[in-house]
This record gives C-alpha cells, structure tokens and sequence, in this order.
C-alpha cells in the first residue's frame, strides 16, 4: 500500500480532526503505522480505527490548554478578557444594579423601602469579589468565583419564585460570568491579562466601564436615552475602536470572545426594541454602553500587545 | 497506570521502537489480548511525552518514509518499576488468599 493510495488520502482526511501541531509532527507517521497494519487490498478504513483515530483526537484537544497550543494571540485575547469581564460585572453591578446606593441606605439605616432580597444581594455583591480577585491576578481563583457567580442567579430565577431579578439579565450575567469563568481557567489569567492592559489600561478599563454602565442606569430610570450626548458619544467611539482591532489577530478574537454574551443579548434586545413603541432607542442604546466600552478597552489592550509583541521576538515554545 | 500505558513503557523498556513496533510489541507482551489502533497508541504518546516518561529518541528515513523511534526515560522507567511492584504486590495477596500455589510471589 502506497502513501498515495485512496486508502491513504482516507486516513489524511480523518488525521485533520487532530491538531495542527501534531499533525504536523505525527501524521505521516500515522499514516505509515495505518497503512502497515491495513489488510491487502483494503481501501476504506475500519470502522474501529476510524472511531479511534477520532476518539484519539477528541483526548489530545481536552488535553490540552490554548497555552499549550502555541497561540499566543488567543492566549492574550483570553488572558485579556479574563480581567476584563469581571471589571464589567463589577461596575454593573455598582451602578445598573445599585449596590452603591442600596448599601448605604442599608449602612445608615435609611427606610427599607426598595431594599433587595438576599437573592439579589448576592447576584450583586459576587461580581465584586471576582473583580478583586481578577485585579490580585488570581488566576483560578477567578475561574471558580466566577463560575460561582454565573450559578447564583441562575439558582435564583429557576428556584426562587420572587427573586428581584429580570430574567434576561439574569441570562447576561451568566453568560458573563460563564465567559469570565471559561477565560481565567483556559488562559495564563487576569495576571496577564494586567501586564497587556499595564496599570493605566486596568485603570482606564475601572473608570470607563463605571462610567458607562452609570450612563446606562441613567438612561434605565430616564426611561429611555432621548437625545443622551453620553451614550451617543460612547457608542460611536467604541464602534471605530471595535473597526479598528479588527486588523490585529488577538483584537479579532477578543471580538468573537465578547461577542458570546454580546450577540445573543443584542438579537434579543432589537426584538424587544421593535416590541416597545414608546422607547425605540433605549434597549440597544442600553447594550451599547454596556458592551462596546469592554470592546473598547480590550480592543486597545490587543493592540498594544500586538505592538510590544513586534518588538520583543518571543522564543518558539517547546 | 492504564493497560495501553503500561504496555507502552514495558515495549520501550527493551530498548527504542517506532510506531508500528511499539503496537506489535504491546500485542505480543499482552499475548495478543490487547491491540492498541494507531489513535489510542498515538494519544498515549502524546500524553506520555508531556508527563516526561518518554521521548523522541531519533528519526531515520526508511524507503523516503520519515520513521520516528520514542525511548523511555529514567522517569518512565521509575514510574513502569513503581506499578510493577503494586500489581505484583496485587497478585502476591490475591493468590495467597485463592491458596494458589505461589502465592508469595
């Protein structure tokens, strides 16, 4: 049996389940070793060896971590978003959620009036200790208290009838915290997602997510954004910061990383939109300032690793 | 230990192998009862070359085919020496409790 044998392109063409790498340093190899323990004249593979090989690959993908796959751009895009997020969820929950106010009307012993259940305490105060534990840089710390995060409202809306809790918020929050969560564990962590960002980037990323998401309570209780300059001024101005990471490679996947929770939470919105006749403007304007500031600063932060990473030539990984 | 593991580190404990020789030897020394295919055996050597039990040990080109020999390593065969000595304990107490002659193995 020769290696160009239709026997042969059958086995190349399940070897492309396998990754890159060791395709590279293994599948001709496999080959061979297929090809020598086939039956003369065989010219189809086994069943038993094609479910084999396939299994062989689904063990060697689990296997491995991204880090270990030697892309350094979804590594960064990872890393990046594993300290990014929590710092979203963190200013809302400050802000869209009011946990600024309801604890100090809790703390001065002001009248109970609006004051949450416990339920919504926790889905609150959780987005806190995640974005603390993401700015000390601990890496699987983050992952569990994120998945912690991500479960508790879930709990809330499907256990407790009267949780104080929209059901779609709800699901953008676990869908947050699931991709905070998937981030740290999968990616070198908030540590360096904090060496990309550097100290203004982190700082810059608190302010600007406080700020927006403050817009975005704003425009909650005004009833709708009218004419808001803010939330206008926002969302032009991560849109062309969003265009522009689109040419830098860990840009493009930190869009596709904040565009899980993003999209579905956008197509859910514009239906929502075109059901609310009296506040046409406010639901996307809501998502705009929530979602395109997190771009916006994940977006500068790819783009100023891609600019270090031309400058310091990074040794090939083992 | 898994069987397909062990079976590895026992074929290369004899000396360096390449692929196909690594799945006939782990056929012969099961005595024919266990037949690694070529995703199993490649998936074990994948992950047994990340834990450091074994390596590539060199390639040669045998009619314009690359052939690639593995080795075992001095982990692996500290690791391949640990569970030979658990599974013969194993035998030992199962055999003295079925009264089987040589039972203290």
């Amino acid at each position: 049996v020769s290696g160009n044998d239709p026997l042969a392109r059958r086995y190349r063409r399940l070897l492309a389940a396998y990754p890159a790498d060791h395709r590279r340093l293994h599948g001709e190899e496999m080959v061979d070793v297929l090809l020598a323990s086939a039956r003369p004249g065989q010219r189809w593979p086994r069943l038993a060896d094609a479910a084999d090989l396939l299994a062989g690959a689904l063990r060697i993908r689990l296997r491995r971590r991204p880090d270990r796959a030697g892309d350094p751009a979804w590594r960064d895009a990872l890393a990046v978003v594993s300290l990014v997020v929590p710092l979203l969820m963190l200013a809302g929950s400050l802000t869209v959620f009011g946990v600024l106010g309801f604890t100090v009307r809790a703390l001065t012993g002001a009248p109970a009036y609006g004051l949450p259940g416990p339920w919504y305490w926790a889905i609150a105060l959780a987005p806190v200790a995640v974005a603390l534990l993401a700015l000390l840089g601990l890496r699987r710390s983050v992952a569990l208290a994120a998945l912690v995060t991500g479960t508790i409202p879930f709990v809330a809306v499907f256990a407790v009838s009267d949780a104080h809790f929209p059901s779609f918020g709800a699901w953008l929050w676990i869908d947050f915290a699931m991709l905070a969560a998937v981030a740290a564990w999968l990616s070198p962590g908030p540590r360096r997602g904090r060496e990309i960002l550097h100290w203004w980037g982190t700082g810059g990323a608190i302010v600007m997510l406080l700020v927006s998401t403050a817009v975005v309570r704003r425009v909650v209780d005004g009833g709708g954004p009218g004419r808001s300059l803010p939330v206008l001024l926002i969302t032009v101005v991560a849109a062309m910061t969003a265009g522009a990471c689109l040419t830098s490679r860990a840009g493009r996947r930190v869009l596709v990383l904040l565009a899980i929770p993003g999209l579905p939470a956008l197509a859910f919105l514009l239906t929502l939109t075109g059901m609310t006749a009296d506040w046409p403007l406010a639901i996307p304007s809501v998502l705009a300032a929530l979602y395109f500031p997190a771009v916006l600063v994940v977006c500068l932060a790819a783009l100023a690793a891609r600019a270090r990473g031309t400058r310091r030539k990074v040794p090939p990984e083992a | 230990m898994r069987e397909p593991t062990f079976l590895i580190l026992t074929a290369l404990a004899a000396g360096e192998q390449h692929g196909y020789g690594i799945m006939t030897d782990a056929e012969r020394i099961s005595g024919g009862r266990v037949r690694l295919r070529a995703g199993t055996l490649y998936a074990a050597l994948d992950r047994l070359r990340s834990e450091g039990l074994i390596d590539i040990s060199h390639e040669v080109v045998v009619d314009a085919r690359l052939r690639r020999y593995y080795r075992i390593t001095d982990e692996g065969r500290r690791q391949l020496a640990a569970e030979v000595s658990r599974l013969r304990a194993n035998a030992a107490a199962a055999a003295k409790r079925l009264g089987l002659a040589g039972g203290a193995l």
